[in-house]
């Protein structure tokens, strides 16, 4: 499933958030130097302008207004430029006007700018594959992004980002999912998260639990997300053991996995806690998300 | 989560000179908690030359990505030079590639000099590359830092410092590193930064270096570790700050040796000032820091670590 992003509509709000955002002298330096690299064959004009960029208009948040952010999301779903900086903006911009005619040439510039990349440098370049024309060409360096052990990097690639659902198949969702508890990263800011839920997946995750219980360790609570819609008989014992845990914001998150499920022997086991269940009707998985902190940080698991 | 309530509040310095690519991070624990809020990872050679110029480039990578990432973990700021060093420009053949990779690099975000540039062993194709990248220097307007020779010192320093002012660079835009007691008039009569090592057995030892702050005061010089691969001391710039006040030299020209000065000279290059740890961008805060702030007096939350001499590994 291939979304086209309108190239020229993205180009056009790029530059009327950038051209609003940035001082003149940043805003006339970098539109001078987006035409030379839109009209020339030069790649170190390229390599020096996507490195420079930081130096000249600076890391500062990119300031949206509702509507334009509501563009945003029609252009590009799960786009969420306000959280961007004006240079993450600035790169994303610029590589919206790499020439596509020869397509041997696009492809040897874009690996060329992942294998010579920084920290931040690699960050952009994996926040605007989703809005690339053809963006089906770069999953290679999508995956690169999901190894990667820099977590700047592979939050830049699987959260607020609709690559990974739009161009991967199971498996590689199944172990970029696992990955993301693993790195201890949100699940909540997976785009498409819900949408790709999948037996094996909950399987996977239940085996992750059985691990970080056997060692003592906690998990983060928004792992019972995947559970809900695939809880079968073995899981059941599974919840009845987290219920029973001194980790209040886990116990939420499994009281929030069994209603979810509509399954009857989920729903029971909340019997015995009147009190979390009205504690559950009045959260969601954004609340379970926001504190996943607290259990994150808490000692280690009494047995 | 590792409790810092109980540790000394410890003065800031920044070590301008350590090759992190070949510590571990528990190290980083250990010079965050010293009190080391930034430091400089100069590009040099690995221990044994590069074969390939796709090495460097590698090499160059983790320079301005993976050590980035792994010292920001601990609210470390770190910045790089990068460049040809001296001993691998032996190789004509590996090196002409490595100098047409340069450009990539020296205008990325961090990037404070062109260094480790000089002589190993004062050859002629060494003086060659050495002269190429002064010249890249001033086409890209950065600092030089020069790591001057540990065989033939005195008259390796006295031809490196020659040689920039031959090509018209100004003194107060290069840092002469590894300088010693026979070295550090010249270079500080010449105008230029002069930064010592202290490296245990091979360069300068951290009690020679008060001895030489108390006789040449404390204006441009500029105290590393050079830590790297070899029985080296990640430490060697917080020790050295405390040694300094213990022995009665002021808190103020500590602090410049230690901070400040590293600081004066590369903060030249518009990549790096006090604010990036001080007070990082919102979006270090968020992509890079974890959310956590690294102000002065709150700890950065950092990985649960047992400390090494703990019985018990959890």
């Amino acid at each position: 499933m291939d979304m086209l992003v309108d190239t020229a509509q993205l180009r056009l709000v790029l530059s009327t958030w950038l051209a609003e955002n940035l001082p003149s002298e940043s805003w006339q330096w970098l539109s001078q130097q987006v035409q030379a690299v839109e009209h020339s064959a030069s790649d170190r004009t390229l390599f020096t302008t996507f490195s420079l960029i930081t130096r000249r208009v600076g890391k500062a948040d990119l300031c949206l207004n509702a509507a334009q952010f509501a563009t945003a999301q029609t252009l590009c779903p799960g786009w969420e430029p306000q959280r961007w900086s004006v240079d993450q903006a600035a790169r994303s911009w610029l590589l919206l006007h790499l020439p596509q005619a020869d397509e041997l040439q696009v492809k040897h510039r874009i690996e060329q700018l992942f294998t010579t990349s920084g920290l931040q440098e690699l960050i952009a370049l994996h926040q605007t594959l989703p809005l690339l024309p053809y963006p089906d060409r770069y999953r290679f360096w999508a995956d690169e992004g999901v190894r990667s052990h820099m977590k700047g990097v592979f939050d830049a690639i699987v959260l607020r980002n609709a690559y990974p659902t739009q161009h991967f198949d199971q498996d590689a969702w199944n172990q970029m999912v696992l990955k993301t508890l693993f790195v201890e990263s949100e699940l909540q800011p997976i785009y498409g998260f819900d949408g790709r839920r999948n037996a094996q997946l909950a399987r996977m995750a239940i085996d992750y639990v059985h691990e970080r219980w056997a060692a003592k360790r906690r998990i983060t609570p928004e792992l019972w997300r995947l559970v809900a819609p695939y809880i079968d008989d073995l899981m059941l014992v599974d919840l009845k053991a987290g219920l029973a845990m001194d980790d209040l914001v886990q116990r939420e998150a499994i009281g929030l996995c069994c209603v979810e499920s509509q399954l009857p022997a989920a729903i029971a086991l909340l019997a015995p806690y009147p009190g979390l269940v009205t504690r559950v009707a009045a959260i969601d998985w954004g609340d379970i998300c926001a504190r996943r902190s607290v259990v994150m940080s808490a000692d280690p698991i009494a047995v | 989560m590792t409790d810092f309530s109980n540790l000394p509040q410890v003065p800031m310095c920044i070590d301008p000179h350590i090759h992190m690519t070949a510590r571990t991070t528990y190290d980083y624990l250990v010079m965050q908690q010293y009190g080391i809020v930034a430091i400089i990872e100069p590009s040099f050679w690995l221990g044994q030359p590069r074969t390939s110029a796709g090495s460097f480039r590698d090499y160059f990578n983790m320079l301005v990505g993976w050590e980035r990432f792994r010292a920001a973990q601990f609210g470390i700021r770190h910045y790089c030079t990068i460049s040809l060093n001296p001993k691998e420009a032996n190789n004509p053949a590996v090196a002409d590639e490595v100098i047409d990779l340069l450009p990539l690099y020296l205008c990325k975000e961090g990037v404070v000099a062109i260094g480790e540039i000089g002589y190993d062993s004062m050859t002629e194709v060494e003086d060659k590359y050495f002269r190429i990248q002064l010249e890249m220097a001033k086409e890209f307007d950065k600092l030089a830092l020069i790591h001057t020779p540990h065989r033939n010192k005195k008259a390796g320093t006295l031809q490196s410092m020659a040689v920039c002012l031959e090509h018209g660079i100004d003194p107060r835009k290069v840092i002469v590193d590894h300088a010693n007691e026979e070295t550090v008039k010249d270079i500080l009569d010449q105008g230029f930064w002069c930064a010592f090592s202290i490296y245990p057995q091979t360069k300068m030892g951290n009690e020679r270096m008060v001895d030489l702050v108390k006789q040449y005061g404390s204006e441009r010089i500029i105290v590393d570790s050079a830590a790297d691969w070899g029985i080296s001391d990640p430490l060697a710039v917080p020790k050295t700050m405390q040694l300094m006040i213990d022995r009665g030299i002021s808190p103020a020209a500590a602090e410049a040796v230690c901070y400040g000065n590293a600081l004066a000279a590369y903060g030249q290059s518009g990549e790096m000032c006090e604010a990036d740890w001080l007070n990082p961008d919102p979006i270090d805060q968020r992509q890079l820091f974890d959310g956590n702030s690294v102000l002065r007096g709150q700890a950065p939350v950092i990985p649960a670590l047992s400390p090494q001499d703990s019985l018990i590994i959890q």
